[in-house]
């Protein structure tokens, strides 16, 4: 699925990723954790093609080679960043924006457009799905939203474009700990064999209601550690202090 | 420029023709006139040809698909000049319409009072060469809820000079829809709205200069305001290598009140300049001005506001505002706020702001599949929809929200 080698970014010239080697299989879980200036809102922004960033290394998904692609043909090959700050969109209603999103990726695979009716359909689903009011299509994209309403637009999002890799780059930062719930049940229910999942986060708390299959330890741009969910209470008693020794990922 | 005597000439008409004899057009150098290239203009009217060699035929069709349907009653106008093959012929209750050529007197008396010199050279021009002015009556009390649907098509081959004049009565209700557009090529169109509101009246205005992209179009609205009138403009203009469009709203008399919004969206490598001046003329008056302007490559959208209260008058509110999106480092926007204030009770603001596309929301809306060029439109839409979705006809709404893609962003 995602298998990333050596990967190296900076930003006007200042070193940030310094050689990441991390990989992902079908239908896994897995975190990555790390303190302040990791580098792990980085990795996703270079994994999606942000501007900005001098890169090099490799990073492919499901072997196509995602450094190469724009980000809209990132997308289109089933890459979902969910983001830690939602952009807020005046004017672009959500549900044309849901629906434009979708016909775009559609039309990448040459499937047929989805009609504005069978879309309100399929929404209305998965707006019951994730205990969202309906009027969140009326409303333009993320404008006056409070932070869990974001974070809960953006699953909303990833539950229907249905990406083949979903990076959740601090989705749990700003939630209460209903939001949270909410949140992590709409990740928890998009979890399946052929999807996989990239958990970034600084805290552990997520990852009690979004269980990982590993745990990777970011720092200095680097994967430093990596292990099972038991590396996760580690670190809640110890801190990132002391995890600098690399170990293969 | 000179214009030639006509027997059928008002007496507006042959005072505005001496009037342009002694001034002329403006050259550019005034102030009103510095940020449009009057002499370009210039230019371009002396190439055209005062009568067409042949008058190209316009069809039914050719309106609908310029123009659109916009209201009960639809009036054409072609280069100036009233068609009633195209218009409708029944008019509600409480409107009546008319042209030069069929003014009673007792009509003509009240329209054509005398309205003083021309304010500058294309207004002169205009009321000078106008072949054909339309006349609009809304009578006292009428509560014309139809639409009027005005559409002045220019065919391009010759300079068109159209002139609409509306009277609106004492407490009536009048809704207008005025579009601008052309056949094809590079015409002239220097066109006049004047609207007098009486007392306690209301006209809503929507206007669209929709012409071809070689065009020019000078265009000029004036609104008089009895005691407590209201009027509501809303002005997009799109067509055109050079437009230019002038409104003036005069608050003559107490608690009249006025809401202006324009719409610029030059295409690639055109001229826009819209340029409103709201007078307080009375006491407890109020005028908002909303403007935005949408900048493509080598583009230019000037937007000016001149306000001014004047001596003696209490409780004035003026409000001002103008945003710009400038999509190409070649694409220029200017936004000129002036104000006029020799009253002390006068609560009056302006804003303004120009930008570009946000990197981080295409980033986004590119994050989720939809190409470049798409998530580029999808912003621009987002711009324009807070004015676009206050436009009143949903037909004419629909039509302007694809200037800015194919369904809009709603």
């Amino acid at each position: 699925m995602l298998r990333i080698r050596d990967l190296h970014a900076s930003i006007d010239g200042k070193a940030i990723l310094t050689g990441l080697d991390l990989d992902l299989p079908a239908g896994e879980v897995h975190a990555v954790m790390g303190p302040n200036g990791a580098g792990k809102s980085t990795l996703s922004n270079v994994l999606a093609g942000r501007d900005g960033y001098e890169v090099r290394g490799t990073a492919t998904l499901d072997g196509a080679d995602l450094l190469d692609l724009e980000p809209e043909a990132r997308a289109a090959v089933g890459l979902f960043l969910a983001f830690q700050y939602p952009m807020e969109l005046p004017g672009v209603g959500n549900a044309y924006f849901l629906r434009t999103s979708l016909n775009a990726i559609r039309r990448a695979h040459g499937q047929d457009e989805v009609s504005a009716t069978d879309f309100l359909s399929v929404a209305r689903e998965h707006l019951t799905a994730l205990d969202m009011d309906p009027a969140f299509l009326s409303r333009s994209v993320n404008e006056g939203f409070s932070g869990g309403e974001k974070k809960r637009n953006e699953i909303l999002q990833m539950s229907m474009l249905e990406p083949r890799l979903a990076i959740l780059d601090e989705t749990d930062s700003g939630l209460d700990i209903d939001a949270l719930r909410i949140v992590a049940r709409g990740i928890e229910r998009l979890r399946g064999p052929d999807r996989s999942m990239l958990v970034i986060t600084h805290y552990p708390r997520l990852l009690e209601l979004v269980r990982p299959d590993r745990i990777h330890v970011l720092d200095g741009g680097r994967i430093v550690r990596a292990g099972g969910h038991e590396l996760a209470h580690e670190l809640e008693a110890d801190g990132y202090a002391g995890m600098t020794d690399p170990v293969p990922a | 420029m000179t214009v030639a005597v006509d027997d059928a000439m008002t007496e507006e008409a042959v005072h505005a023709r001496t009037w342009l004899s002694e001034h002329g057009l403006p050259t550019g150098r005034e102030e009103a006139w510095r940020d449009t290239p009057v002499a370009e203009v210039r230019r371009h009217l002396d190439a055209l040809p005062e009568a067409p060699a042949q008058q190209r035929k316009v069809s039914p069709a050719d309106v609908d698909r310029l123009a659109g349907r916009h209201g009960t009653v639809r009036i054409v106008h072609v280069d100036g000049v009233h068609v009633p093959a195209l218009s409708t012929d029944a008019l509600p209750a409480g409107l009546w319409f008319g042209t030069t050529r069929n003014l009673s007197a007792r009509v003509r008396l009240q329209l054509t009072t005398p309205t003083g010199d021309p304010p500058d050279g294309f207004e002169a021009l205009n009321r000078a060469a106008s072949k054909d002015v339309l006349y609009l009556l809304v009578a006292d009390e009428a509560d014309r809820r139809e639409r009027v649907h005005v559409v002045h098509v220019s065919t391009g081959a010759t300079a068109s000079h159209p002139r609409l004049v509306v009277d609106v009565g004492v407490g009536g209700r009048f809704h207008l829809v005025e579009s601008h557009v052309s056949l094809d090529g590079a015409g002239f169109t220097n066109a006049s709205t004047t609207i007098r509101l009486s007392a306690r009246s209301r006209a809503d205005v929507h206007r669209v200069q929709d012409e071809a992209d070689d065009a020019v179009h000078i265009g000029r609205l004036e609104l008089h305001h009895d005691a407590g009138a209201h009027s509501s403009v809303m002005a997009m203009s799109r067509g055109g290598a050079i437009s230019r469009l002038t409104t003036v709203a005069q608050l003559r008399e107490p608690e009249a009140s006025c809401t202006v919004t324009g719409l610029l969206a030059p295409r690639i490598g055109a001229r826009h300049d819209d340029a409103v001046t709201v007078d307080h003329l009375a006491s407890r008056c109020t005028s908002d001005i909303t403007v935005r302007s949408i900048v493509p490559e080598r583009a230019r959208a000037t937007s000016s506001g001149h306000v001014i209260v004047r001596p003696q008058t209490v409780a004035t509110v003026a409000r001002q505002r103008t945003d710009s999106l400038v999509l190409h480092p070649t694409g220029q926007a200017d936004s000129r706020p002036w104000l006029e204030i020799f009253a002390d009770d006068v609560r009056a603001n302006h804003g303004s702001a120009t930008g570009r596309l946000d990197d981080d929301a295409l980033f986004y809306l590119r994050s989720r599949g939809i190409p470049r060029a798409e998530a580029r439109d999808v912003l621009v839409g987002a711009f324009a929809r807070t004015l676009v979705e206050r436009i009143d006809p949903p037909t004419l709404r629909d039509r302007v929200a694809r200037w800015f893609g194919p369904e809009g962003t709603t």
